[in-house]
């Protein structure tokens, strides 16, 4: 049964927003306890705002019952993010999907947080939003600020914080404010404190984006490490000579995991820009990789942008065995991605699960993807064991948890990170001191 | 606690709930993106039925069984769970438990006493003579489906294009049976089954040279029982050059089309082919076939809200027509427009009579 507070507070929420924005039903609320990560918490209602006074309106009421409030947008979260583990509201923003400017010739556009990756793609003919988590299009930019989110293009993109000018915000307390670059330089770091925060500090309303241009030229290579430590000497030799890499994302054990056997690993890597740089930095690459004697092929675009855009390299592993997947997602010095693998590793053989380690060299990006059987009770388990003890294992190399993903109920501690957790709680305490805007992510209270 | 089979709960394990299969469905888009009515809610509130987060209840069970069943969301799936199948899995795993939502039970009594699940609001071959009993043998033999006996104007205008790709075309008649397909899509796979063997004893007595079915769930949801769709037969006539298209009258006609789900693409090919026809890019949950018909029975206020928005959107597209393949949609769509063949200016029409007036 609901919470009483969180009931009131909806029904007066009902009674601006109107009945059909709110959801009381067992089977809608239902339907909006879940997300990617296989956690589950049910709120109390959903609301459905159209507009940022909507929003306003909808998190001031909420502030003054008490009760919490968590922002949602697509429910592609991997970490529980958009999910009410304190009970409360939850607010699907995605009815607010308005494509509000754009401007051909700079690429810049300013949209609701609930558009789509897809939907953004559709913009402009040679301009593409670079990051595309979910593979699909399915994430919401509200989502992909919150989450901070990242894809193997942020090789040469940066994270999603790196497309931000600027955002609306609605506080915890029904405020609503603008931050924006261009502007005075301390507004870099307001705008900072919101990209990246999980939600918690207050409801991204809509966002002022750049999306990049198509590159002139792209080429790119599928390659096979007998030992992952090559592609790290392999990077360092790309970012010594200044090549221009699209993306670059390894594959350990995945031949194994998903064919029966193979290579360590499989590497797929993308240089793009003018069309004379591409062809000599290709040939240059080539010549590193049969030096080092690595088994290299020319790939086609096409299969690339699979694993680029569509992630189906993640795919093609959760679909290899008819198995369910876990995903842990990290961040390393690029010299211990060997030590994070083999930890990694070591988790999967100890609790008997497959495990393929995806990650990227120019990022230091690492996901641990566990392979389990969903209807034995046992290995779900097992398998929850295993990415908190890959999460443990990846701080005490020096690594973080959450890169991409975010950390969600992961929260970090004072132990991971204690410079960062006294002062995000100091500025939380500041901005939001009912702890309302989704409680129990990213730190603990 | 509801005990699914393994392979179901299988299935509905391995979904890691990516959303992509919201992408495609129309019930998603229809109700304002609102997650429950999405492909994902149904496969995840299914797993959660089936793991004791939540209880089945009436309202659950009619959920269940309600969408516009036009099985989009299984191909959209990155992890190659067959969305769909599962939906359809689940109905018939429910009802083999006992669970069966009254509009089901309704559409079983009514196929039982009718010999189709919509028997109750038709009648078969209205627009035949009255005595007609189809040839056997014929070169083609059309196969009309359910729905097309309610507006025998479609029916005649898909005998006559067949007749322009095909010498003798004989109608399947009065006694067509149903194939069954609506009836597997809600779960009843027994009655289903029945079905689909008594149109295959039908078309095996009648054995004509080729059957071409006038309903598209029929021809391409049970491959096994040889019939080809519609504009597929069209589009082979075009292409073999037995048939020619006619250009449209006046300048540019912007044309809606609302495919059938499981189309291959014929129509809006031999669309394109038409002179002076702009055929205007539809998102890719615009689809609709006989599948609708639970909704349209069931929660009606649904199906016009689907109806709405699509008509909406093309008439901001400012399209001048609007062509529904499937002719059990069109049929559907014709009954909620209380038979109006014009709206916000646009014509609605079906696809077998806008092409026999294109096609010489
Ligand atoms: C198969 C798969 C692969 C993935 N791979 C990656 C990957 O490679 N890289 C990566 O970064 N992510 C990845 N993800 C995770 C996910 O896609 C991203 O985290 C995405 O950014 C979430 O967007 P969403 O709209 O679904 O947000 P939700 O899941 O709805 O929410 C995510 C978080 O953002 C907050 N939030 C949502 N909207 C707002 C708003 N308007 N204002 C304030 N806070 C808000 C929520 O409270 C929550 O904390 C993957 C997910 C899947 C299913
Ligand atoms: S069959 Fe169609 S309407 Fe039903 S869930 Fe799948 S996509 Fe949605
Ligand atoms: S597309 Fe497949 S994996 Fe993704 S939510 Fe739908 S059923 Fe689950």
């Amino acid at each position: 049964m609901a919470e009483e507070p969180a009931v009131k507070a909806a029904e007066e929420i009902a009674s601006q927003l109107g009945e059909d924005r709110v959801l009381l039903e067992d089977l809608d609320r239902s339907a909006y306890s879940y997300d990617a990560s296989g956690i589950h918490a049910i709120p109390s209602a959903v609301v459905r705002p159209s507009d940022v006074e909507d929003v306003s309106f909808v998190v001031e009421a909420a502030n003054r019952y008490g009760v919490p409030v968590i922002p949602r947008g697509s429910g592609t979260s991997l970490v529980g993010g958009p999910l009410p583990i304190e009970g409360g509201i939850v607010v699907d923003m995605q009815m607010m999907n308005g494509v509000l400017d754009k401007d051909d010739y700079s690429g810049l556009i300013r949209v609701e947080s609930g558009v789509k990756v897809l939907e953004l793609n559709k913009l402009f003919p040679d301009r593409f939003m670079p990051i595309n988590p979910d593979g699909a299009g399915f994430s919401t930019v509200g989502g992909l600020i919150a989450e901070d989110a990242a894809s193997p293009l942020s090789a040469k993109y940066g994270t999603m914080k790196d497309l931000v000018i600027g955002v609306e915000v609605v506080l915890p307390s029904g405020e609503v404010v603008l931050v924006e670059q261009p502007g005075p330089p301390s507004k870099w770091n307001a705008l900072g404190l919101i990209l990246g925060s999980e939600g918690t500090l207050g409801i991204i309303t809509s966002a002022y984006l750049r999306l990049p241009p198509i590159p002139e030229s792209r080429r790119a290579f599928v390659i096979e490490f007998s030992d992952v430590s090559d592609s790290i000497t392999v990077q360092n030799t790309v970012e010594r000579e200044g090549m221009g890499v699209m993306g670059f994302e390894v594959y350990h054990n995945y031949r194994e995991v998903v064919e029966g056997g193979g290579t360590e690993a499989v590497a797929y890597l993308e240089l793009a820009g003018k069309e004379e740089c591409v062809d000599l930095w290709s040939s240059r690459l080539s010549e590193v990789l049969s030096s080092m004697e690595i088994q290299h092929e020319e790939a086609d675009l096409s299969d690339v942008d699979d694993i680029w855009v569509r992630r189906k390299g993640l795919y093609e592993i959760a679909r290899s065995r008819g198995s369910a997947i876990k995903v842990v997602s990290m961040r390393v010095h690029p010299h211990l991605v060997r030590d994070a693998v083999q930890e990694i590793d070591r988790t999967g053989s100890r609790m008997k699960l497959p495990v393929v380690t995806i990650f990227d060299p120019p990022l230091g990006w690492v996901m641990a993807v566990f392979l389990y059987d969903p209807t034995n009770e046992k290995e779900v388990e097992r398998t929850e064991k295993a990415a908190q003890n890959v999460i443990s294992r990846t701080i005490s190399l020096g690594g973080s948890v959450g890169f991409g993903t975010g950390v969600g109920i992961n929260r970090i501690s004072q132990d991971m990170d204690e410079g960062f957790v006294t002062i995000f709680s100091r500025v939380k305490e500041a901005l939001d001191p009912n702890w309302i805007m989704n409680p129990g992510k990213l730190i603990e209270r | 606690m509801v005990e699914f089979p393994e392979h179901l709960i299988r299935e509905l394990g391995r979904c890691i709930g990516c959303g992509a299969c919201n992408i495609p469905c129309p019930m998603f888009h229809v109700e304002d993106l609102r997650e429950t009515e999405g492909a994902r809610a149904r496969i995840k509130l299914l797993s959660m039925l089936s793991n004791g987060k939540i209880e089945l209840t009436e309202e659950f069970l009619s959920y269940t069984f309600t969408c516009m069943n036009c099985g989009l969301c299984s191909s959209f799936c990155p992890v190659d769970i067959d969305v769909f199948g599962v939906i359809v899995g689940s109905r018939s795993a429910l009802i083999d438990m006992g669970y069966v939502p009254l509009v089901t039970v309704g559409m079983r009594d009514v196929r039982r006493k009718t010999g189709s699940p919509i028997g109750d609001r038709i009648t078969k071959g209205v627009w035949l003579p009255p005595d007609f009993q189809p040839e056997k043998g014929a070169d083609l033999l059309f196969f009309a489906g359910c729905w097309v006996h309610t507006v025998p104007e479609v029916a005649l205008a898909a005998n006559k294009l067949l007749q322009k790709i095909s010498g003798e075309v004989v109608p399947a008649g009065t006694n067509e049976p149903c194939c069954g397909g609506l009836l597997y899509v809600i779960g009843e796979k027994d009655s289903s089954e029945e079905s689909r063997e008594e149109l295959r004893r039908f078309l095996a007595d009648l054995s004509p040279k080729r059957v071409v079915s006038g309903c598209s769930l029929c021809a391409n949801m049970f491959t096994d029982l040889g019939m080809e769709d519609l504009a597929s037969a069209i589009e082979e006539a075009l292409e073999e050059g037995r048939i020619k298209t006619k250009s449209l009258k006046g300048k540019k006609n912007k044309i809606f089309l609302i495919p059938s789900c499981r189309s291959k693409g014929a129509s809006e090919r031999i669309l394109r082919s038409i002179k002076n026809a702009d055929v205007i890019e539809v998102p890719e949950w615009v689809c609709c076939d006989c599948g609708a018909t639970l909704i349209y029975q069931a929660e009606p206020e649904k199906f016009d809200r689907w109806l709405r928005r699509l008509l909406d959107i093309a008439s901001s597209m400012n399209a001048d027509y609007v062509i529904i393949e499937e002719i059990a949609c069109y049929s559907m769509i014709y009954e909620a427009l209380e038979g109006r063949n014009k709206v916000k200016g646009m014509k609605i029409v079906s696809f077998p009579s806008f092409l026999l007036d294109h096609i010489s």
